[in-house]
């Protein structure tokens, strides 16, 4: 069978070196490219256009392949190279170990870009969390005001939300039709026509469209949503900047509405018991500082403690200590930065099995020199 | 031909729009939420529920704060030494002293008991670079602390953080606890500029009253 697919065209084509030199050459140019646009575009938009896309126009007219276009043909390649020119002997194992390192490289770099999520917990001394935001998606969210202190989360991510788009909450007795979104909004009060005032617990009446600023985190989402429930309608703005929820009676029953960070929940509850921080002597900048966490799940309890290069590892999350900041009433809250991939080990594995294929390579090499 | 087709199918496959799906979690039930982003900058302005990037002459971000501050009706009388700023929001005064190494003291009003006596003089000892080796240190230097009555006859619990010599900034401070809010009054300056205020910080705080109708 491999004989046979040795001498498929489409194969022969896609093994061609020309192929390898173009992809390297421009995997050289795009991350150069994108580590200089880092400093005029900032960290994420640079990210997103050169690395993250498939295509981009570069000068703004001329398209460019990003970076995922030329992984994925470079991959093909690697593929096709394995089919049609490997010589699969013993004496080449070396060679054949490290083809398979680069493979895995690939399918890590996969595994972090569609599979990874990174979020962040902030938390106050004694507070407890069992869900981390997300750094720049957001979300809608609804709940139900309840006694319990857990409560149950509908939830629609906005990142693809459109005018007129229908989100169902029908197991909650209503739905919401999106109005208008704005990824980036401003917030007005202001008198309205009487039975025209939209539902908003900071008495906003107005929203309007921003230009969308290359910093994400300072780009604050505003909806104005259309909530149906029976004969029931009634409009509802939610803003990104509102700290607090709008309260909207539906059916007898209270119901809470945000539009918030986007919500992860995390496999363990997690109590921030204690915060320290030192700071260099003589000066207001800290020079270390550390997070001492209980941590549960199920009838397992835990203490541990998170501080620079000692994450906390549980499953496929890790828990960093990322920074910390002192509020006006001088509170102290830790932040973790949380990182969910299962693929971790991957890149790690792609390493090993690179550096063994050489190990291999070259001592088959001596040795047969040596011969 | 088939090359350029199958490469236009790859680029189309991963422009296709997402849909939008409905999630469901449990959350535990929190206070309105810590603010997301925090500044690394340990001096960066965060107010409490409140976003760190937000602008204070957003009409719609006055109207969050004003929610969250305890509105109370507070009068004083202003040192002779200082000059008053007025404060907004939360903050319901602020004064600078004309010395050439000025202290700034500022009125604080917040509801409820917002964390305590302990909690807020242990980050208040913590602002000024001080770590208490125990909690009996902490109550041993609470129990030397003085308490005033104002003229409008509210217990005023002066904290005295000038024991602390230390290189950074130094702090008189006064906590004033009503039944439904929590007054601070918090003086910061170098060590030499609060000792000499030290007067004029005990008699704003002796000229605290609560306005009645």
């Amino acid at each position: 069978m491999l004989s046979s697919l040795k001498k498929n065209p489409i194969l022969k084509w896609l093994s061609s070196i020309k192929i390898t030199v173009v992809c390297l050459i421009l995997l050289f140019i795009l991350t150069f490219w994108g580590t200089v646009a880092q400093v005029t575009q900032g960290l994420y938009q640079a990210q997103e256009i050169f690395f993250n896309s498939w295509y981009f126009l570069a000068f703004d007219f001329l398209p460019f392949p990003g970076a995922q276009l030329v992984l994925w043909v470079l991959f093909f390649n690697l593929c096709a190279v394995s089919i049609t020119r490997f010589v699969y002997k013993w004496s080449h194992i070396g060679i054949l170990i490290i083809h398979l390192g680069l493979i895995t490289y690939f399918v890590s770099a996969f595994v972090t870009l569609h599979f990874v999520e990174e979020s962040n917990v902030t938390l106050l001394e004694g507070e407890t969390s069992n869900v981390s935001a997300a750094y720049h998606d957001w979300e809608i969210s609804v709940w139900e005001q309840g006694q319990s202190p857990l409560r149950d989360i509908s939830a629609y991510d906005v990142k693809f939300l459109q005018t007129e788009q229908l989100l169902d909450f029908n197991h909650l007795g209503f739905s919401l039709r999106v109005k208008s979104y704005f990824p980036n909004a401003q917030a007005y009060t202001g008198s309205v026509e009487e039975g025209s005032r939209p539902l908003n617990v900071s008495g906003i009446t107005q929203i309007t469209r921003l230009d969308i600023s290359s910093e994400p985190e300072k780009n604050f989402p505003a909806v104005l949503l259309e909530m149906t429930s029976g004969k029931q309608t009634s409009d509802v703005i939610l803003f990104g900047k509102e700290g607090r929820p709008t309260p909207v009676e539906i059916n007898g029953k209270s119901m809470y509405f945000q539009i918030r960070r986007k919500r992860y929940e995390l496999p363990i509850t997690i109590t921030l018991n204690k915060f320290e921080m030192e700071k260099h002597p003589g000066t207001e900048i800290a020079s270390k500082y550390r997070s001492f966490i209980e941590f549960k799940h199920g009838d397992i309890e835990r203490k541990a403690e998170i501080y620079m290069n000692h994450p906390l590892r549980f499953k496929n999350y890790t828990f960093y200590q990322a920074s910390y900041s002192i509020d006006q009433m001088g509170r102290m809250r830790s932040t973790l930065a949380v990182v969910k991939n299962f693929g971790r080990l991957l890149p790690y594995i792609s390493s090993l099995l690179t550096f063994a294929g050489l190990a291999i390579h070259f001592l088959l090499m001596a040795f047969k020199r040596k011969k | 031909m088939k090359y350029v087709l199958l490469l236009t199918i790859l680029i189309l496959t991963a422009s296709c729009e997402q849909s939008v799906e409905l999630r469901r979690y449990t959350e535990l039930a929190q206070m309105p939420e810590a603010p997301t982003q925090p500044m690394a900058n340990p001096h960066g302005n965060m107010l409490p529920q409140v976003d760190s990037s937000m602008q204070t002459d957003d009409p719609v971000m006055q109207k969050m704060l004003e929610a969250s501050v305890a509105e109370v009706d507070l009068s004083w009388r202003t040192p002779k030494v200082w000059d008053e700023q007025r404060g907004s929001g939360m903050r319901l005064a602020t004064f600078i002293s004309r010395d050439a190494d000025p202290i700034q003291c500022t009125i604080v009003s917040l509801s409820g008991n917002s964390g305590g006596l302990q909690a807020n003089v242990t980050r208040w000892i913590r602002q000024i670079g001080v770590t208490l080796e125990s909690k009996d240190a902490l109550s041993e230097f609470l129990k030397k602390q003085q308490t005033l009555q104002s003229d409008g006859d509210l217990q005023v619990q002066l904290i005295d953080l000038t024991e602390f010599k230390t290189d950074q900034q130094s702090m008189l401070a006064a906590i004033v606890e009503t039944p439904d809010k929590t007054i601070f009054v918090k003086m910061t300056g170098s060590l030499k500029a609060v000792e000499a205020n030290r007067t004029p910080f005990k008699e704003l705080c002796a000229s605290l009253k609560i306005k009645t109708e």
